[in-house]
């Protein structure tokens, strides 16, 4: 390396260097490590030390866990329900925000409360509310006359996701909102009261006008969205603990318990890396299916 | 850019690299307090003779602490302040985690080989497994040690110690049972002399459940309680949950019938509770009976005072296949990380918590004191201070628990793998409660589970 170059670039690598550091040290190495675990029998309680068994903790996983498929369809409801519910209250709620409102600023202010506070009080929060001998959920539903007895919402079979993904849509969709908000004053008025004065209705100024112009901004929430939704382990820990069993487990949950509950680092570290290779999986169909026409 | 704005900007980039790298190497803590054990002779056998100053003595101690209600930190923090003014160069850091996020931190702390000094432990298998704790015992048996392996109730010590070595000492005496609210019991025509079988246990739950209240409170959705409930009445049957021997099967399959009969007795929301849920419950006297332990009065006092003056301690009554009612008995205590820089210090330490002053103090709050010395009218005197509203019944909840222990306590097992079979019994004891498999099914489910982790960890 000469000084001529040093001097031409060493300035510029010095300023990338504490990102790539960052990068390297937090990211890379990580995420190195994890993929090397996952090839090792470790556990820190089994007093056996490490050992390499290659493929086989994903052999065992992929073959030999009959908790393994289910956890992952349950990952596969989280991730799509939590994102597909969030847009649908996001969207008419942004629509609303951005319309004339009385106080509109208080209003856009207090529709990010649930984003901002923190997920594990929201968690203990809705636990609360969906407490199954004293909770709101069950008062009310009471005082009106909709249920006669009880419903224990986050311990029976039925009621146990719906109820999830309400309190997760509910924590999410401000976010979702607020970017479709960004979206929506980015459009021409003139174009929507040139369609107005055409004869297009409410309806036909939504879907023709509106929504095509939300895409791109639709498509990259979307996907922070299913990323997010994805890795959202504290969520459903506050709730159910992924239980009963692994009945509400997710990966990031199945891979918590493996690695932090019962110190099975190799087991946890396959689970993370097939995790990780699952969400690049719906990632990369996403991108297919949607990102084309947002290039 | 000119000159002196770059090299301006230079300087910081160069400030935030140096910064990144430094704090990628990390903060050794027991770096920092390094060598006191070297000052105060060798790890295990302070054999060097010298008189020590304990005066003079510096240390930074860092001290493990899961009481996370407010009379136990209180405890901890009037401890530290004692300490400070006996020895005043020693530091004592108090990490307040629950038992819960305790284990988790510690093992990665054990792991990563940045240790604490102090541990509070109860079941400390998991952490021997990783090599993790100091063995004890040559600390107990120094001509100056305060604190001697005989100095315990009978099975306290038995619980910390693992293949020889002993790497806790206990402080007070954990024993898990079934709490009574004597007052429903009687108003539902029942005296508590009776509970002396499942079968009474069966029939007060029947008894009680009326008018929106129930019998029996199962917490089903912490898949440790889960276990734990089952585990505690499986004593008094004779049977170990972990035991998968065909011997046992039939005492196994009566253990899983006797909570499929309470069912019936219990709010379906004990599918989802925790022990704040079931302690909530049964403190606002929505449930009868719960299965709980010595750790009772200070889960309920907050919620509601009174119910402790109608509760009563029982042991778990005996089951069909029982040959006697038996009490697992554990305990809380105090141990060594193996790591420490600063074993010398953090032994002086422990042996100042299991002082009389300090041990009776923790015991007020904690109910069962593990060391013989400690006297009853110390820790009921000191009790009166951290349960003043209550303080009879919490006495008179003592001596239910002193009497049991004393009659009934065995010490408990020791499991290895027990979180992974902890797991495997809530799925299941859930589907047998919810009628998705039978008292058969589930054994055959449970052992399979407990059969796998088993295989895992045999050596």
């Amino acid at each position: 390396m000469t000084r001529k170059f040093i001097k031409l670039h060493g300035f510029g690598y010095l300023l990338l260097a504490p990102a790539v550091i960052y990068l390297v040290a937090f990211q890379f190495y990580p995420l190195f490590e994890t993929i090397r675990l996952s090839m090792y029998d470790y556990s820190l309680i089994a007093n056996k030390g490490m050992s390499f068994v290659g493929l086989d903790n994903y052999k065992f996983l992929l073959t030999e866990d009959d908790k393994f498929w289910k956890i992952m369809w349950n990952s596969l409801v989280w991730v799509l329900g939590s994102t597909l519910f969030q847009f649908a209250v996001a969207i008419p709620a942004a629509l609303i925000l951005s319309a004339k409102l009385r106080s509109r600023g208080l209003w856009r202010g207090l529709m990010m409360v649930p984003w901002v506070a923190p997920v594990v009080i929201i968690g203990i929060v809705w636990k609360w509310i969906y407490d199954g001998h004293n909770g709101l959920a069950n008062y009310y539903l009471s005082a009106l006359h909709i249920i006669q007895e009880n419903i224990v919402w986050l311990g029976d079979d039925f009621w146990v996701w719906p109820a999830l993904l309400l309190t997760s849509v509910w924590k999410g969709f401000p976010y979702i909102a607020l970017m479709l908000l960004s979206g929506l004053t980015g459009i021409s008025k003139e174009m929507i009261e040139a369609a107005h004065v055409d004869g297009a209705t409410a309806w036909q100024r939504f879907t023709r006008i509106t929504l095509p112009l939300l895409k791109p901004i639709m498509y990259v929430t979307g996907l922070v969205a299913i990323v997010s939704s994805w890795t959202k382990f504290e969520m459903i820990w506050a709730l159910t603990n992924g239980g009963p069993g692994f009945e509400t487990s997710i990966l990031p949950t199945y891979v918590y318990t493996n690695a932090f509950v019962y110190y099975d680092l190799g087991k946890g570290s396959a689970i993370a890396a097939l995790s990780m290779v699952f969400v690049l999986i719906i990632v990369g169909i996403y991108a297919k299916l949607f990102g084309k026409e947002n290039d | 850019m000119k000159p002196y704005k770059k090299s301006f900007v230079m300087l910081i980039s160069l400030t935030l690299v140096f910064s990144l790298v430094l704090a990628a190497c990390g903060n050794n803590n027991a770096a920092n307090n390094s060598g006191n054990d070297k000052k105060l002779g060798n790890t295990t056998d302070n054999t060097s003779g010298e008189e020590i100053d304990w005066k003079t003595v510096k240390a930074d101690i860092r001290f493990v602490y899961p009481g996370t209600s407010e009379s136990e930190k209180l405890f901890a923090e009037t401890f530290k302040d004692a300490m400070k003014e006996k020895y005043p160069n020693v530091n004592i850091e108090f990490m307040y985690l629950s038992w819960a996020d305790m284990e988790k931190k510690i093992s990665v702390m054990i792991n990563t080989g940045d240790v604490p000094d102090i541990a509070t432990t109860q079941d400390v298998t998991n952490f021997v497994q990783m090599d993790g704790l100091e063995d004890l015992t040559p600390f107990m048996e120094r001509a100056d040690s305060t604190v001697k392996k005989d100095d315990f109730l009978p099975g306290t010590l038995d619980y910390s110690t693992i293949d020889g070595g002993t790497y806790a000492v206990p402080a007070t005496a954990n024993a898990f049972n079934l709490m009574v609210n004597e007052k429903m019991l009687n108003d539902a025509g029942m005296k508590l002399e009776e509970l002396q079988t499942w079968a009474d246990v069966e029939k007060a739950a029947q008894l009680m459940t009326k008018d929106g209240k129930y019998g029996f409170g199962y917490p089903l959705g912490v898949a440790r309680f889960a276990f734990r409930v089952p585990f505690t009445a499986g004593y008094s049957n004779d049977v170990l949950i972990s035991d998968t021997s065909e011997g046992s099967k039939s005492k196994y399959i009566e253990l899983l019938t006797h909570f499929k009969n309470l069912e019936a007795y219990q709010p379906k929301a004990h599918l989802t509770w925790g022990y704040p849920e079931m302690f909530r419950a049964y403190s606002n006297g929505e449930v009868g009976m719960i299965p709980a332990g010595t750790f009772f009065s200070s889960n309920v006092y907050s919620i509601n005072p009174d119910i402790i003056n109608v509760s009563r301690a029982i042991p778990y009554p005996k089951g069909p296949s029982g040959t006697k009612i038996q009490t697992p008995v554990a305990n809380s205590g105090f141990g060594i990380y193996k790591g420490s820089k600063n074993k010398e210090v953090a032994w002086r330490l422990v042996q100042e918590l299991l002082s009389p002053e300090f041990n009776s103090t923790q015991a007020a709050i904690l109910n069962i004191t593990a060391k013989k010395e400690t006297k009853l009218e110390d820790v009921i005197k000191k009790a009166e201070s951290v349960y003043p509203k209550a303080i009879d019944g919490h006495k008179r909840i003592i001596e239910d628990f002193m009497g049991l222990v004393a009659a009934n306590g065995v010490p408990m097992d020791k499991i290895v793998g027990q979180p992974e079979m902890e797991s495997i019994v809530q799925e299941n004891m859930v589907k047998l409660l919810t009628d998705k498999s039978d008292a058969e099914e589930t054994y055959a489910a449970i052992i399979k589970g407990i059969d796998q982790v088993k295989a895992k960890y045999a050596k």
